[in-house]
């Protein structure tokens, strides 16, 4: 980070604790009427961005990210189309404590360890920490786990995968059959 | 650190783990099975009303078609300004508080929430005063608010006095959220406001108009409805300190919006709602005090996608207020059914536009509202003004469609039937009525209205 990017950032992050409007709130405030609160896995995941960024340590594998990326977007396409009134069965009403969440968790967390994978289970832990204790506005256990902001940015990385595995193959048949007609 | 498995961090990860799963599965444990509904016991019809002396009070108004009698006053005083979505709730000393939205039109940044109360010794609605602002707000939540929508006041179980509110940060209506505030002082003053969260995808969409309901354990049961990118009704339970428990959907309740809760006994309640497609008033039914509803389907009357109201009365009897001409909101009825049966055939009209099939000509239209407002006590001034706001919301280039839409029903500890609703959207109109009065015979055969 240069020296230019660090003043920056901090100006911004200045500018929005700035009371602004009628009301005197921040533009911390203004963005949040919009983008709704942050889940407790988008909060960590940025904490861990910022780290990365700073010291430079890297401390994610690419496997990680991947897994990381797929079940936030597995997670997405079960939840909102079916919160959002695709049929009568609302996926969302099972962040109210709903057991069958609960197990479903302690298996994807389990099966992510045993395969060596820690993010993940360390994400579900920190959001059922804060859900048991309460920390945001909402009761539901889903808002503590995944938004709509790392939804969209898991289905966009998965999408770019596919895309990366399909360009590879293409080459990879290119190739050989530029090969074989040499 | 590393997020690679290792011994220290391993170590630490999994005590969080076992931590986190732990304390999660443990609040699970905690929560207490869904309750069945509180029903008030219901008294002989013949003891139920004890009307107060009317000697100071002005006389009666007759209803449209003949058939019973009933009080009628306005409750707004704003002259000018865009009036909508009254709700009511009666005070410990008698008293009814009325809340509604208001501004220069609706979802407008300017609208408020108001509030007036009335004294049932005179009938006569006090000064209008604002309960909440958008300022007030966004202070409360800490977040942007654009505009306030529909209010709903209730008396909670414990004795206090909730206020639900649609708000909206982004976008129209579908953008919606609902923010709750408390009241121990009868509505006098209100809690810091907070967001009920009932959406995953941004807390948007999720509004509120009908009456809640309270269960045995002292949750309440608030009926709201979703509107992005499809309609549906739910059932949210809410706990003693305000936050969402859990909500249900009511199945096949796409396109069906605003649902009105009607309890009939400890698990069996009914829910009717708006029609978002304008066919019919649409009906779904619990038996297990709202843990499973069945599937929603068209009930018998009308409806012209405009809002209802409901309530049973002390003697068991439900009643609904709706508009019940399939095309327009021109007639405000009221459903009666006893207990057991369902809702009867001639519905008691309390307005009626003369002609409902064919719209109102400007200079008619004035004349009409002039008329009333001046019966009421309105000066010129304001007549003015109210007409003004009327026109503007519900006028074309020469003819005006006349609106009397979102009832809210109550029935007071005296046993009298109180009816709030959106007068040509300009002034917001109370109607008090003895539901045990006689239903009178036709006096004159009358086509107002669809019978189902």
């Amino acid at each position: 980070m240069t020296l230019w990017a660090k003043w920056a950032t901090a100006l911004v992050f200045v500018l929005l604790w700035c009371p602004l409007g009628a009301a005197h709130l921040p533009l911390v405030a203004y963005v949040r009427g919009i983008s709704s609160d942050l889940s407790i896995s988008l909060v960590a995941i940025a904490c861990l961005g910022m780290y990365q960024r700073v010291s430079g340590v890297h401390l994610v594998s690419d496997h990680e990210r991947k897994v990381l990326n797929l079940v936030f977007a597995a997670g997405a396409l079960f939840l909102y189309p079916l919160a959002l009134g695709w049929g009568d069965w609302d996926s969302y009403r099972l962040g109210w404590g709903a057991p069958g969440m609960w197990a479903a968790l302690l298996v994807v967390s389990l099966v992510c360890w045993g395969k060596g994978l820690r993010l993940l289970p360390v994400l579900i832990a920190l959001g059922l920490l804060a859900w048991a204790a309460g920390a945001l506005e909402s009761t539901n256990l889903w808002d503590y786990l995944i938004d709509p902001w790392i939804a969209v940015g898991a289905i966009f990385q998965c999408f770019k995968m596919v895309g990366c595995q399909l360009r590879l193959r293409f080459r990879t048949a290119a190739g050989g059959v530029a090969r074989t007609s040499s | 650190m590393n997020f690679r498995p290792s011994g220290a961090w391993d170590r630490l990860a999994a005590v969080l783990l076992v931590l986190a799963f732990a304390l999660a599965g443990w609040k699970i444990l905690q929560r207490a099975p869904a309750s069945p509904f509180a029903v008030q016991p219901v008294s002989p019809s013949t003891e139920a009303l004890k009307p107060s002396p009317r000697a100071s009070l002005p006389p009666q108004q007759l209803s449209p078609d003949g058939r019973f009698r009933f009080d009628a006053q306005f409750v707004s005083s704003s002259p000018g300004q865009a009036v909508h979505a009254a709700s009511l709730v009666e005070l410990r000393d008698g008293r009814l508080r009325a809340v509604w939205f208001s501004g220069s039109r609706e979802g407008a940044g300017d609208v408020t929430i108001q509030t007036s109360v009335m004294d049932p010794a005179s009938l006569r609605w006090g000064a209008e005063s604002t309960l909440f602002d958008r300022r007030q707000l966004q202070q409360g939540l800490w977040r942007y608010v654009k505009k306030l929508g529909n209010p709903v006041i209730a008396r909670a179980p414990d004795g206090s006095l909730c206020i639900w509110m649609v708000n909206v940060s982004l976008g129209g209506w579908a953008g919606s959220s609902i923010t709750w505030a408390r009241s121990t002082d009868e509505g006098s003053t209100w809690s810091t406001p907070r967001r009920l969260v009932m959406s995953p995808f941004l807390n948007i969409s999720t509004l509120v108009k009908g009456a809640p309901v309270s269960f045995q354990d002292g949750q309440i049961g608030l009926p709201v409805y979703h509107e992005f990118i499809t309609k549906f009704g739910e059932m949210a339970r809410i706990n003693t300190q305000g936050e969402v428990v859990d909500k249900v959907r009511i199945p096949g309740s796409q396109t069906s919006l605003q649902p009105v809760v009607l309890v009939t006994g400890s698990e069996q309640a009914d829910v009717y709602m708006r029609s978002g497609t304008a066919t019919a008033l649409m009906v779904s039914q619990t038996t297990d005090a709202g843990k499973t509803w069945s599937s929603t389907h068209a009930g018998s009357w009308p409806n012209p996608d405009s809002a209802l109201a409901g309530v049973v009365t002390n003697t068991g009897a439900r009643w609904l207020a709706l508009n019940p001409a399939p095309r327009n909101r021109e007639v405000l009825a009221l459903l009666h059914s006893g207990p057991g049966t369902s809702f009867g055939a001639t519905p008691w009209i309390v307005e009626s536009a003369a002609t409902p099939q064919v719209r109102t000509s400007v200079q008619d239209y004035e004349r009409l509202l002039a008329q009333e407002l001046k019966a009421r006590g309105a000066g010129e001034n304001q007549v003015r003004a109210y007409v003004a706001s009327a026109r503007r919301q519900l006028c074309g280039e020469q003819n005006c469609s006349q609106e009397f839409s979102y009832p809210y029903l109550l029935q007071s500890r005296d046993g009298y039937l109180h009816l709030v609703y959106t007068w040509h959207r300009t002034r917001i109109k109370h109607v008090r009525l003895d539901p045990l009065q006689p239903f009178q015979a036709a006096q004159a055969a009358t086509n107002r209205v669809a019978t189902p």
